[in-house]
């Protein structure tokens, strides 16, 4: 499904060459390709851009290219196809003058265990030019902004989850990039962590002016603090707009039941499913979501289900989700759009 | 930057600091307990203790599982993806062998000098003097580079880490028995003489020795390092060479 006719309304600028005087933006993709291997899609023709100071989340299922995406953008692979520009400059030909100004953080955190935190740091900024003084006074600040200050003299290797992740976001930050790469930068972090993460990318957002592209499998996440969201499957990006403009794209309602402690969800579900005006139905953990044509459809609902004895504790009325939007286009849930050729087959974890 | 990184990841990591500190001496010492009686048992034997014999050779020998381990490095930090961060920074990807190269020459300068000192408090004696010495740790420096750099060509190209790290150990252990490290160049098979003719470590040996022993042949020295540089350019531009491919996938 080629859907690059349906967003260019979505799309904040057309791609075109900046007039004169206006600041280039931070990414701009134009028909961009890149090979995954034989056993993922390509990335094909990715058109779009990211104003400096913007924040752009990139979402998708496993295999989609979002990892890929991020490593063209850090000049750590080039494309087959089209061109990146990053920060006004061509991300091939131009790369070291490109990587000067970003800061990359891999899925995996790219540390060295053996250094300890202040040393990856100031080597991190080392590398991107900063003198020795200099490196070393910006290693404690960013260091101090991650809440890192107190694990600062240990080794990488002795920290835990979230502490390495953090350490991993102070190396990208050490040289005050004009734009940030971030490949899931939270993880499978707990709240608390991830809420540290965020308020220092806020704060360099804030007082630097850095463009931050990141890829994330927290969409509640994406769709609380990135401006933009973009939406890849199988290499293609099928969405790109604000979470509102996204969701708006999503007809009827989405509601939310919240079933009594013990009910059977499975059956309910499966009840629901069947009632007119339901499109489709997600099982979470707590609760039934489903799409419905229309909000009228909700009191229909619930009688059903007290009919079959199970009581609904609370309903209400949401707004549809980012895995709806992926659903609308695609027809599946981001997680049922996990590649079978991926999973199962021994890939190895890139971690 | 990246030099000082490489050492310091090597003082923090137990398997090459005690390759490059307690394992020389150890093997030194084992040498001298297992064929040390040797000199007395042959006539032939070129030197009048079995640790004059071997000193000198150990001393560039015993630099190298440290220069191998060094040389690997791309492998760690590919593993542990560190490798993205220094192939995001503005500067030539040759710098990333290059610093593990050095390190890996700096590891068994230090080796060679400890050799040498622990056997010249046990009674041997250089009779280069402080140029022998130096000319030593010459001799050790380029084949510490050699062997980093042939570990860092074999663990690039090797998909596989562990079959990588096979055929670094029967290369470093080939390399160290094909030659006349342990006995007199007289007293090995005629194969093994021939083989020994093709190992740069032979090389090495002999131009340690030829500034060791009581007749000090600068010539001989000189000869030797004239083998030894090639094949140390060699190991050098390939693994900078191959730096080039972990620029775009």
């Amino acid at each position: 499904m080629d859907t690059t006719n349906q967003w260019p309304a979505l799309m904040a600028h057309p791609i075109e060459s900046e007039p004169h005087g206006v600041e280039p933006p931070a990414i701009l993709a134009d028909r961009v390709g890149k090979a995954q291997g034989s056993r993922r899609p390509p990335l094909s023709r990715l058109t779009f851009r990211v104003a400096q100071g913007e924040i752009v989340g990139l979402i998708g299922p496993p295999g989609a290219g979002k990892s890929l995406l991020l490593r063209l953008a850090a000049t750590l692979a080039i494309p087959d196809s089209g061109r990146l520009h990053v920060l006004g400059l061509d991300a091939h030909s131009d790369r070291m003058l490109v990587r000067r100004s970003l800061g990359y953080m891999s899925q995996c955190g790219g540390l060295d265990p053996v250094l300890t935190g202040v040393e990856q740091v100031r080597l991190a900024g080392r590398l991107r030019g900063l003198g020795r003084v200099a490196a070393r006074r910006r290693a404690d600040e960013v260091l101090a902004l991650v809440d890192l200050g107190s694990l600062a003299g240990y080794r990488a290797g002795l920290y835990p989850l979230g502490a390495r992740k953090r350490l991993s976001l102070a190396c990208a930050l050490a040289a005050r990039p004009r734009l940030l790469l971030l490949d899931d930068p939270t993880g499978d972090l707990p709240a608390r962590e991830r809420q540290l993460i965020w308020a220092a990318l806020r704060h360099v957002r804030a007082e630097d002016r850095t463009a931050i592209f990141l890829a994330t499998h927290h969409l509640e996440e994406a769709e609380s603090v990135c401006e933009r969201v973009g939406i890849l499957d199988a290499g293609r990006l099928i969405a790109l707009g604000s979470p509102s403009e996204l969701q708006a794209q999503v007809s009827g309602a989405t509601v939310s039941l919240h079933l009594a402690a013990g009910s059977d969800t499975a059956t309910a579900a499966y009840l629901i499913e069947r009632l007119s005006g339901v499109r489709s139905v997600w099982t979470r953990p707590d609760r039934l979501e489903a799409q419905v044509a229309s909000v009228h459809t909700l009191p229909n609902m619930i009688r059903l289900l007290e009919e079959h004895e199970i009581t609904v504790r609370q309903a209400q009325v949401c707004k549809p989700s980012l895995d709806q939007v992926f659903f609308r286009h695609t027809g599946r849930t981001i997680r049922e759009a996990q590649l079978p050729h991926v999973v199962g087959t021994g890939a190895p974890d890139p971690c | 930057m990246l030099y000082g990184q490489a050492l310091r990841r090597a003082a923090r990591t137990p398997y090459p600091l005690l390759g490059v500190t307690l394992a020389p001496l150890v093997t030194l010492w084992f040498l001298c307990q297992m064929f040390g009686a040797l000199p007395h048992a042959l006539r032939t034997f070129p030197t009048h203790g079995y640790l004059d014999f071997t000193a000198p050779a150990l001393a560039v020998a015993s630099g190298l599982p440290f220069a191998v381990w060094a040389g690997m490095s791309v492998g760690r930090d590919a593993d542990s993806r560190f490798l993205d961060q220094l192939l995001s920074a503005p500067m030539s990807r040759a710098f990333i062998p290059l610093a593990a190269l050095c390190a890996g020459a700096t590891g068994a300068v230090f080796s060679a000098m400890l050799v040498c000192t622990a056997s010249l408090a046990a009674g041997t004696v250089i009779a280069g003097g402080i140029r022998g010495l130096f000319a030593l740790a010459g001799l050790a420096a380029i084949l510490g580079l050699i062997y980093a750099g042939l570990a860092w060509i074999v663990t690039a190209v090797t998909p596989n880490r562990r079959a990588a790290a096979a055929i670094l150990v029967v290369l470093l252990v080939g390399t160290l028995l094909l030659t006349d490290l342990l006995l007199p160049n007289g007293l090995m098979p005629s194969w093994l003489r021939l083989a020994a003719n093709f190992n740069p470590l032979t090389a090495a040996i002999d131009g340690a020795r030829a500034v060791s022993w009581s007749r000090v042949d600068w010539g001989r020295w000189e000869r030797n390092i004239l083998v030894l540089l090639p094949v140390g350019l060699l190991t050098t531009v390939g693994a900078a060479a191959l730096s080039r491919p972990l620029q775009g996938e």
